[in-house]
């Protein structure tokens, strides 16, 4: 188990220096100049050239590249500009390892930005997986249990309601509602963990329940399926010939079963999340993961670009890992080694 | 199966409802038909104290004076906390066009030497936050900086321009700026400090110096206090406000009062709030629907800089009545044609083009006339020089009149033409109602919508000039000095190189044109001078015809109900003014 983990880690690493490095030549392959954006508008050649410089734009790609690499490693001084770093040393911002390098245009680190934005994503993310698991798989066994009767019928409806309502209208519509309108919870804005979890809950509850709206409804759609299926197995019959109770058949048995797929999506689903809900943190103006790696993208920020790319491959690729090991503890057929 | 088919027809139901509301929005947003006419009245005498709250949904890039271009920074930064030499006055409506007036100087400044000259002599008793006097060489140091261009990026570039220092054979500055200090000699030299008095020396007679030292990277600057691109969103205050903490990128900060400020030093900033918030994590619609809600804080806020988008429009005119105001915006959209396209080469196509533009097209696909405006003039309405230069042939052209141009110019029908403009959905039909006028008298028009990221880049590649006939173009005056609409645009010595066009993307090239640009940037008089801009507006839209102006959009703002005596400051950036607002108990 410890070399398979540690075999998957190494191959994380090139996978995630291959990712950055594409990412890189498909930045300074399209047609547009980086520099121009900063350049304000009578720009002239000689400033867009001192702009380019400022962006670290001015040295070969390849030179630059080796540069992001080692920052990641040893970590880097800034502004890149040797010159100016040894005449004016209180104009030098340094960024420790791993260095994910410095964003011109918000003039900071993006460790630092990173560091701000995570811990947004990561609350709405963990939250609403926690409600949309708890209604979803609970609806999806409702309605397995209950199969075509009404409250099987609800759920399904329900979900269908769910899934085919788009986020920024649930979010809107909540936001417009129940935050501005009615005034039940305060318009949402970003409250840390501590000191006062309960303000951190309240502002986040919204966002919340947005995101968890079109999860939920697929999940319940998904745990519906596999309960039917794993219900009408021969091994479930002979659990209730032997005697067990009905919720340990539903749970131990039942649920257990059908829980390999539905992991596998929740943890898919939840790595690309921790990457930032894009249309939730919009509309809640939570400025998450998502909103780091939308605004660099229309700010032509490179440094935040690659970031980000890197960051949310890391998420996905770690919970890829993550779901491949919890398998082996799920369905033992699956155990790594054995 | 049944009850899922009900579902399904509820869902539907609903997507239908969203379609019809989505159209209700774009084909009627309801602004107020009359410009400013529902801002709202005085109401009492004004009071101090409060938090007046900012609004915004767009990120502010700089807040180093020097590294401030957006009207929107260029406005708080000098309502707030860089005070510049000379500023633009208040406003008593949103419709009022300021005054130049006197703000960290004692007048207006002196020219001499035929405009070459000017000095400026600062008042008594300006300070720092932290107590130390602003002095000359403060100012003479925050404008040394914009020379330092691969560290302050961003900012205007008109102290380089315009002061007299040598450039180098790239067209570079032989001044590097404070931190490299190349050729400080040559500055010291160019800009001079005597006691309180900073004086200029200039390349040419610039008759209207003493607009461009509005901008606040004419301001002051502690060279202590600089730390390179670390000071982007660090505020060192000598206004009535100072930056309490730090300021927090996308999200904001808190202006507190800055007890240093002396009120009898300004004539300008009522500094009626106790604080002044700025909440930039918003989206625009978000913002917008907070404020037309009004409740609780937010009526002490407003729309700070965004503009209503067109979601919210549908419900401002009633659910904000008397708290909005529609206004022109600083831009003027226009189009120019291709001196070296065979076809508008030939001035009697250029003005068949202008003849046949039809110019009510446009503002119906801009969201008729509540949203966009027609105009004739690159110069725009909140200008002084603005001369309301008349339609030729109507809002909607005269495509007949056009064709017998056409013909009389000998050239074979239809005769094709390739027109550019920036791709999005307002331009997509804007364009496409153009193209009808075109086509009836006689051009075979094929658009090309160009992605906004490569369009002004496109534009200034020189490759264009022989690949398209005509180009949409935007533009803004940079302080409201037709100066920066006209020379910018028209004037070919500065724009055009073999690397392209510049900002001349027709390639206008005109000998005498040049000549009258000097002439009129020399009028020392700011009447004279501004109607000589006009007139020169005039030449080129009606005898060159070399840009064929199209319209002037609107911009709708809206504020919370305590929020007294905020005026579109329509002549100096075109947002509220924050320096008389105060925010009723």
């Amino acid at each position: 188990m410890f070399y398979y983990i540690l075999r998957r880690l190494g191959q994380m690493v090139v996978m995630l220096l291959l990712i950055s490095a594409t990412t890189f030549a498909i930045f300074f392959a399209v047609p547009i100049d980086p520099a121009r954006y900063t350049c304000g508008k009578n720009c002239t050649p000689t400033i867009l050239e001192g702009n380019r410089k400022s962006l670290g734009y001015d040295q070969p790609v390849p030179v630059q590249y080796a540069k992001f690499v080692q920052g990641l490693a040893t970590g880097r001084d800034f502004p890149d500009n040797a010159e100016l770093r040894a005449a004016h040393p209180e104009q030098v911002v340094h960024c420790p390892a791993p260095c994910l390098g410095y964003s011109p245009l918000q003039s900071r680190t993006i460790n630092e930005m990173v560091s701000e934005a995570w811990p947004v994503s990561i609350s709405i993310a963990l939250g609403a997986f926690v409600l949309w698991m708890l209604v979803g798989v609970s609806g999806g066994i409702i309605a397995a249990l209950n199969r075509g009767k009404w409250p099987d019928r609800l759920v399904v409806g329900l979900g269908l309601i769910g899934y085919s309502l788009p986020t920024f209208f649930i979010g809107l519509i909540l936001l417009t509602f129940v935050a501005i309108q009615w005034g039940v919870v305060p318009v949402p804005s970003f409250k840390p963990f501590l000191p006062n979890p309960f303000d951190w809950a309240i502002n986040l509850i919204l966002p919340w329940i947005t995101l968890a709206c079109i999860f939920a409804a697929s999940y319940m759609r998904l745990t519906r399926a596999y309960m039917i299926e794993t219900m009408s197995e021969d091994f479930i019959r002979t659990a209730r010939a032997k005697g067990a109770g009905k919720w340990r058949v539903i749970l131990r048995h039942g649920l257990r079963a059908s829980l390999t797929p539905i992991v596998t999506a929740a943890g898919l689903d939840l790595g690309g999340l921790l990457g930032g809900a894009i249309i939730t943190e919009s509309v809640f103006s939570m400025h998450g993961l998502g909103f780091l790696a939308v605004n660099s993208v229309t700010t032509m920020d490179l440094p935040t670009i690659v970031a980000m790319v890197l960051i949310v491959a890391t998420f996905v690729v770690m919970a890829n890992l993550v779901v491949d090991i919890l398998y082996g503890f799920i369905d033992p057929r699956v155990k790594v080694g054995a | 199966m049944k009850n899922t088919k009900l579902v399904a027809v509820v869902a539907t139901g609903l997507g239908l409802a969203l379609t019809v509301s989505a159209c209700g929005s774009a084909t009627s947003p309801g602004a107020s038909g009359t410009p400013a006419a529902s801002s709202g009245a005085a109401a009492g005498t004004p009071v101090k104290g409060g938090t007046l709250r900012l609004l915004s949904g767009t990120q502010t890039e700089h807040w180093d004076p020097q590294r401030t271009y957006v009207g929107a920074q260029i406005e708080l930064g000098n309502r707030l906390f860089a005070r510049t030499l000379t500023t633009w006055g208040t406003v008593k409506s949103d419709t009022e066009q300021a005054k130049l007036v006197a703000d960290a100087a004692t007048d207006t400044g002196k020219a001499s030497d035929g405009g070459k000259t000017w000095a400026f002599t600062l008042k008594d008793g300006l300070k720092w936050e932290d107590g130390k006097a602003v002095t000359c060489d403060d100012f003479k140091y925050g404008i040394s900086r914009t020379y330092a261009v691969d560290v302050i990026t961003g900012g205007p570039n008109y102290a380089i321009g315009f002061i007299d220092i040598p450039t180098n054979a790239d067209g570079s500055s032989q001044y590097a700026g404070p931190y490299k200090k190349t050729g400080q000699d040559l500055y010291d030299k160019a800009v001079t400090c005597s006691g309180n008095t900073i004086t200029f020396k200039l390349k040419q007679p610039v008759g209207d110096f003493n607009n461009t030292v509005t901008m606040t990277a004419f301001g002051a600057f502690r060279a202590d206090k600089d730390l390179g691109d670390k000071s982007n969103y660090q505020i060192f205050s000598n206004g009535p406000y100072k930056l309490q903490g730090t300021w927090e990128q996308n999200k904001g900060g808190t202006f507190v009062r800055n007890d240093q400020w002396d009120p009898k030093t300004d004539d300008i900033r009522k500094a009626y709030p106790d604080q002044i918030t700025i909440d930039e994590s918003l989206t625009a619609e978000t913002l917008y629907e907070r404020l037309i809600a009004n409740k609780g804080d937010d009526q002490n806020a407003i729309a700070f800089p965004d503009n209503a988008p067109s979601t919210a429009l549908a419900n401002i005119q009633g659910g904000a009545a008397g708290r909005y105001v529609a206004v022109p915006s600083p831009y003027t959209r226009y189009l120019v044609p291709n001196y070296k396209s065979k076809v508008f080469s030939n001035e009697m196509a250029r003005k068949a083009l202008a003849l046949a533009t039809d110019r009510a097209a446009y503002v119906t696909a801009a969201g008729g006339k509540e949203l966009a405006q027609p105009t004739n003039s690159m110069i725009n309405p909140a200008l002084p020089a603005f001369p309301n230069t008349p339609l030729p042939a109507g809002e909607k052209g005269d495509p007949a009149a056009a064709k017998a141009l056409l013909q009389q110019a000998g050239m074979t029908l239809p005769v094709k033409i390739t027109v550019t403009y920036r791709k999005n959905d307002t331009l997509d039909k804007a364009f496409a109602g153009l193209k009808l006028g075109w086509d009836a008298a006689g051009f075979d028009t094929q658009l090309v919508g160009i992605p906004a990221k490569q369009y002004y880049g496109t534009l200034q590649s020189p490759d264009s000039a022989s690949k398209y006939d005509a180009y949409w173009a935007g533009w803004g005056a940079d302080y409201p000095s037709a100066s920066t609409v006209i020379a910018p645009l028209f004037d070919s010595r500065v724009n055009i190189t073999a690397g392209g066009p510049g900002q001349d993307y027709g390639y206008f090239d005109n000998k005498e044109f040049n000549a009258a640009i000097d002439a009129t940037n020399a009028i020392a008089d700011g009447t004279v001078r501004e109607k000589a801009w006009g007139d020169l507006d005039v030449q080129l839209t009606t005898k060159h015809y070399a840009a064929i102006p199209l319209i002037v959009d609107k911009f709708v703002f809206a504020k919370g109900s305590n929020v007294q005596d905020a005026y579109v400051n329509l002549t100096f950036t075109g947002y509220y003014d924050v320096a008389t607002a105060w925010v009723k108990k």
